[in-house]
């Protein structure tokens, strides 16, 4: 019997659809003064806060580890970013309960409609989440000990560990890009894999590298203020390099993974993307630009000021700030602000890599100075209003539904399908 | 639109949705005792600055720490076999309980976020006055977090049971069987927590390779037993309160528990209770003995409680209708087992079991103050004893909370009376069929 359950399930092609019955004996919900989707919204947002960070330091940690080999600064700072993972892990679960709640209880119809699109895929995410919480902790709780009989057993679990939340990170992601661009073809898995969920895992998993980047450089750089032994200064400083380098990393591929997310969008609901570029709204569209450009001109900002000769290069510093603003005035032209950015990408590559040495232990800089570490910490929360500001807008993208041409959020009035739900 | 019928037998479902909820709720009563528990040795140890009291209170946040990440899992588990298995039902629930459950996960945020707090910043016992206050306070935040999302939970639990009225979920507060539930469950949650504890410390006490560690692991074991079992002796007065609003308030379920063909499970907690009762006396019969200083009239007294209770243990998990047992039938053709009489016959066990529970206790809580044992240091026996009520204490909640919801679903009920079983059939039968695969 138990056998029979998993092979139907996983294995199961759905049949043809089967009424469901309407909930109209009980009344619609509605949460006071936010409206019902704003209160998801917020708890949405919270939510991906703790989890993109967490899915991004989860990543790094077994790299920063197998690089601290030769180095016990990368040890150290996989070391805290596992702790800090722990530690936000419940909140984030909490948060992403909360989130489920609030949609099972204000939109009951789609909620259940499209968990069991993705039953199978559920399942396997959940085999694969207990898998990594039963490596996780161990490898943190017990870091000492395990490392002592066998380093590279350890460094396994943090990586196997990390494999397993993508695992996770995808199959949500599945559902999250369905609801975008569904397809009718049945089964569980072909849903999974809808025309934009490579793409939305590839931008995301990028994503959350220049958050968790930003976000280490910024921790760092508040905490590097405050310390008076030089061993913690020397810990601080590196934890600050580390993030400056993995946010500027992650930050030179975004686009390119934002370009094939966005070209996935256009094929396969071109009304959509149309809305986005196009519609009501186009200026989150702005404001997720100029967050774009804040973070390129940031980390140049923080490169250049923590250099001894900042003079070098006067005119590549000069061209990457007007790409910038090109880029931002160029936003409604999709070929000319893609030309810039590319061209700004380009330019902070270049100085990044001329100034390399930035990044060289044992040379002098001045990377403890005041307006190094303010910007630092100013990219930090770029990055995370850069994260929120994407989020948001893919969600919009599908507004007034909730799974776009299927179920809708509106209370009948501009619905596509047979049942609506909810009100704005 | 709709959903995909699962194709599989509505068993297959309800064997998971069993399974994701029990883990669940074994977790989430641990959480709420050993917050609670924490919370006393916590204060303890602030009082007196006792360092044994700060490393079992350590201990016992690191547990804390683990299970809320480990209940977190599950309860997002939960949610999605609940939407996969039970989509109707969980609609349906959800919505009249939509405020009590989104009050509970806020309570839940707030618990794991003042115990991730107590358990990483620990370092603040040491630190100034006000630093070890305000350490102090998160894990009493984090406690009545814990216990309040309980007590909101027990809305939705009891109301399932005794919906009264069925559409209002703030008038459903206060429900025929809230009360009982919730008041049994604190009792269930510090037992188990207690006794959970205690293993945990028998376990390190196993494994302890110093004279300290031993020592610390002996002395935290016989603490949290205290506290597990002198919340153990109360729990079959709340139990019989229980019982009474059941039959008042849902009849057709008390007699489905008590006489019908799930009596067997109702006889189930009761081996378990009689086991952990007689278990926890010869624990204390070891360690008493083992103190010199122990009262004189202890070693008359706790044999013949021993027998009393053995006696009373055996009586009390009685079958009375021999036929509702699994598989009995092949032993016996008889239905009617005289012994297994609840009047008078359990009542006096089960008074029994709590009176020598209580006058065992009683002698070990004086000698506990006497820290002259003379225990061999390699004994094995009292852990496993210890190891054993852990046990015993696990199954026993996993068995109430399946007895309680059985007296449900027995009678064909997701929401007594408003909500049935074949109400969540399309879900896994496609219409063609038109047959209910219930097997």
């Amino acid at each position: 019997m138990g056998g029979g359950l998993l092979r139907q399930i996983v294995f199961a092609r759905a049949d043809p659809l089967t009424p469901m019955p309407e909930f109209t004996s009980l009344s619609q919900i509605q949460v006071p003064v936010l409206g019902n989707s704003l209160a998801i919204g917020i708890v949405s947002l919270l939510h991906i806060a703790f989890a993109g960070l967490a899915v991004g330091l989860m990543l790094l940690a077994p790299l920063m580890e197998a690089f601290g080999r030769s180095n016990s600064l990368y040890l150290e700072t996989a070391h805290s970013m596992t702790r800090f993972t722990l530690v936000t892990y419940t909140t984030s679960t909490v948060l992403a309960v909360i989130m489920a709640e609030l949609f099972i209880g204000l939109f009951p119809q789609t909620n259940t409609w499209l968990f069991n699109q993705f039953r199978a895929p559920i399942l396997v995410a959940i085999a694969a989440f207990l898998l990594q919480l039963f490596l996780l902790y161990p490898y943190y709780h017990y870091w000492e000990p395990i490392r002592a009989k066998s380093p590279g057993a350890h460094l396994m679990m943090g990586a196997l560990a990390a494999a397993l939340m993508l695992v996770w990170v995808s199959v949500l992601d599945g559902i999250g890009s369905y609801m975008l661009t569904p397809i009718t073809e049945p089964g569980y898995w072909s849903r999974l894999l809808n025309p934009t969920w490579a793409p939305l895992v590839i931008h995301r998993l990028g994503g959350d590298f220049v958050l968790s980047g930003y976000a280490v450089a910024g921790y760092g750089a508040w905490r590097l203020g405050s310390q008076s032994e030089d061993a913690d200064k020397l810990y601080y400083r590196g934890l600050l390099q580390i993030g400056v380098v993995v946010g500027l990393g992650g930050l030179l591929l975004q686009p390119f993974t934002g370009l094939l997310y966005a070209l996935s969008i256009e094929r396969s609901a071109p009304s959509a993307y149309a809305q986005l570029i196009k519609g009501s709204y186009q200026p989150l569209v702005y404001v997720q630009f100029c967050l774009v450009a804040l973070l390129f001109v940031g980390t140049h900002a923080v490169l250049r000021s923590a250099r001894t000769t900042p003079a070098s290069l006067v005119w590549t510093q000069a061209a990457l700030w007007t790409s910038a603003a090109l880029m931002i005035a160029s936003v409604g032209y999709p070929d000319i602000r893609r030309l810039f950015t590319f061209l700004l990408i380009a330019l902070t590559g270049y100085v990044a890599y001329q100034w390399r040495n930035l990044f060289v232990p044992n040379v002098p800089h001045r990377w403890d100075r005041p307006l190094v570490r303010g910007i630092s910490i100013a990219l930090a929360v770029t990055g995370l209003l850069t994260y929120w500001t994407m989020g948001t807008i893919r969600e919009t993208a599908r507004h007034p539904d909730t799974v776009r041409g299927i179920l809708s959020l509106t209370d009948g009035r501009d619905t596509h399908s047979s049942f609506s739900e909810g009100r704005r | 639109m709709g959903l995909d019928p699962l194709q599989i037998p509505m068993l297959d479902g309800r064997i998971a949705i069993a399974l994701a909820a029990l883990s669940h709720s074994l977790f989430a009563t641990f959480i709420v005792g050993s917050s609670l528990i924490g919370a006393g040795i916590a204060t303890a140890a602030y009082r007196t600055g006792r360092a044994s009291y700060e490393r079992l209170a350590h201990m016992i946040a690191f547990t804390l720490v683990l299970t809320t990440g480990t209940i977190s899992f599950l309860g997002v588990t939960f949610v999605f076999c609940l939407n996969i298995f039970w989509p109707r039902f969980w609609h349906t629930i959800f919505h009249v309980m939509f405020w009590p459950f989104l009050i509970e996960a806020m309570l839940f945020l707030g618990e794991a976020v003042f115990a991730y707090a107590w358990y990483y910043l620990w370092s603040w016992t040491s630190g100034p006055g006000w630093q070890r206050r305000l350490h102090l306070s998160f894990v009493w935040i984090a406690a009545g977090c814990a216990a309040t999302a309980m007590f909101i939970i027990d809305i939705t639990a009891s109301y399932m049971l005794t919906p009264d009225p069925v559409n209002a979920a703030w008038r459903n507060i206060f429900n025929p069987t809230m009360i009982d539930l919730d008041v049994h469950r604190w009792f269930g949650n510090l037992t188990w927590a207690g006794f959970a504890l205690a293993g945990l410390s028998a376990i390190g006490l196993i494994r302890a390779r110093t004279v300290s560690d031993e020592e610390h692991y002996r002395w935290a074991g016989r603490v949290c037993f205290s506290i597990g079992f002198a919340a153990l002796l109360v729990m079959p007065i709340i139990g019989y309160q229980y019982l009474l609003h059941v039959r008042y308030g849902q009849p057709q379920s008390f007699e489905t528990l008590m006489l019908g063909e799930r009596s067997w499970l109702f006889d189930l907690v009761a081996l378990l209770y009689g086991l952990l009762i007689l278990l926890g006396s010869y624990y204390i019969y070891r360690v008493v003995r083992s103190n010199s200083l122990r009262p004189a009239s202890f070693d008359l007294f706790i044999s013949i409680s021993l027998l009393i209770l053995v006696v009373a243990a055996l009586v009390f998990a009685q079958p009375y209708h021999l036929q509702h047992i699994p598989f009995v039938s092949y032993l016996t053709d008889r239905q009617i087992n005289p012994l297994g009489k609840m009047q008078p016959n359990k009542y006096f066990a089960m008074a029994f079991l709590v009176f020598f529970g209580v006058a065992n206790a009683i002698y070990f809580l004086r000698v506990l103050r006497h820290n002259d044992f003379t225990l061999a240091q390699k004994d094995r026996s009292n852990p496993s004893i210890l190891i054993a009520l852990a046990l015993c204490s696990a199954l026993i909640i996993v068995v109430m909370g399946w007895t309680r919801e059985t007296a449900r679903a027995a009678n064909g009920y997701l929401i007594y009376g408003h909500f049935a079983l074949q109400d969540e059939h399309a879900t896994y039968d496609a219409p063609k069929s038109g047959r209910a695969r219930e097997d």
